[in-house]
């Protein structure tokens, strides 16, 4: 969606506040969102991608006053929501509702290292025919969908080399819509800074945006 | 700075002084789930140290591709 979690190009944002030493987390809190967020994960009734859709659907006027661990809670509580591990009253009284189920989560204290440390790898170990290949000149298509894409709006039109092949991943748009994972190859494509931001760009620069083979045709 | 193997030639020619060397800016926006680390460009005045005393060089700037490191004789030339 053409929402504000979409940043790149956007002016009158400040300056980057440059965070010295950044600790992993600046208050127990956000360690508890980032636990929260993965264990809530282990149900398996989303994936990564609804998780950051859910993100994008937060009001812009909330998105831009929330910090970034505050954005994970608002997600994570409409995700529960939406999908009856909790109720509305239970998010506010902060004990289960009378007569709630028990249920008993699949995702234990063991499994916290392995997911923590490996992660959940997106790269799919899959035979997927490449449509384009290493300097082959391609063009990001145009594309402005309701739902969830990892195509950032300044490279949409714009025609770039392709300079390398990642390999064969998950495709958000369709998976964050529950729609299969349709795996297919994703490149990294070079782009004059020129074409992208015009003149007042300098003629040396350019850009490496991560595409996926759907969101690209050739030019 | 650029690290990338297949765009060498910008450091193989002869060194030149500081103000006179071409800088081509590549910005990486990581868009995909892959991330990027840059391996940072060894200083000078480090011939000889350990893998642990050059560990303690490396800065967060320096692996983003935004500073590059030096020898604490040379100061911080980010």
């Amino acid at each position: 969606m053409n929402g504000v979690h979409d940043m790149g190009g956007m002016h009158g944002m400040g300056a980057i506040a440059v965070d010295k030493n950044e600790p992993v987390f600046h208050a127990a809190w956000e360690g508890r969102a980032y636990g929260l967020t993965r264990a809530m994960g282990g149900w398996r009734l989303w994936n990564l991608d609804a998780t950051r859709f859910q993100r994008e659907l937060i009001a812009p006027v909330d998105y831009f006053r929330m910090s970034y661990y505050e954005r994970w809670i608002a997600a994570l509580r409409e995700l529960m929501l939406k999908n009856q591990l909790v109720t509305r009253t239970e998010l506010s009284s902060g004990r289960p509702d009378e007569g709630a189920a028990l249920r008993t989560p699949v995702f234990t204290a063991d499994k916290v290292p392995g997911l923590v440390t490996k992660g959940v790898p997106a790269r799919r170990d899959v035979a997927v025919p490449a449509s384009y290949r290493i300097r082959q000149r391609v063009r990001a298509r145009n594309i402005n969908p309701v739902g969830h894409t990892r195509l950032p709006r300044y490279a949409r039109g714009k025609v770039g080399t392709v300079d390398r092949d990642h390999g064969v991943f998950v495709f958000p748009d369709t998976n964050a819509q529950f729609l299969g994972e349709k795996p297919q190859h994703v490149y990294s494509v070079r782009f004059d800074a020129r074409e992208l931001w015009g003149e007042q760009a300098s003629r040396r620069d350019s850009v490496y945006v991560d595409i996926w083979d759907d969101h690209l045709e050739p030019a | 700075l650029d690290v990338d193997r297949n765009r060498k030639s910008l450091f193989r020619r002869a060194p030149k002084p500081e103000s006179l060397v071409t800088i081509r800016r590549r910005f990486t926006d990581s868009t995909a789930e892959l991330r990027y680390l840059v391996l940072p460009q060894r200083p000078s005045g480090s011939d000889g140290w350990s893998e642990e005393k050059l560990a303690t060089l490396v800065t967060r700037d320096a692996m983003i591709g935004v500073a590059r490191i030096a020898t604490s004789s040379q100061g911080d030339r980010a």
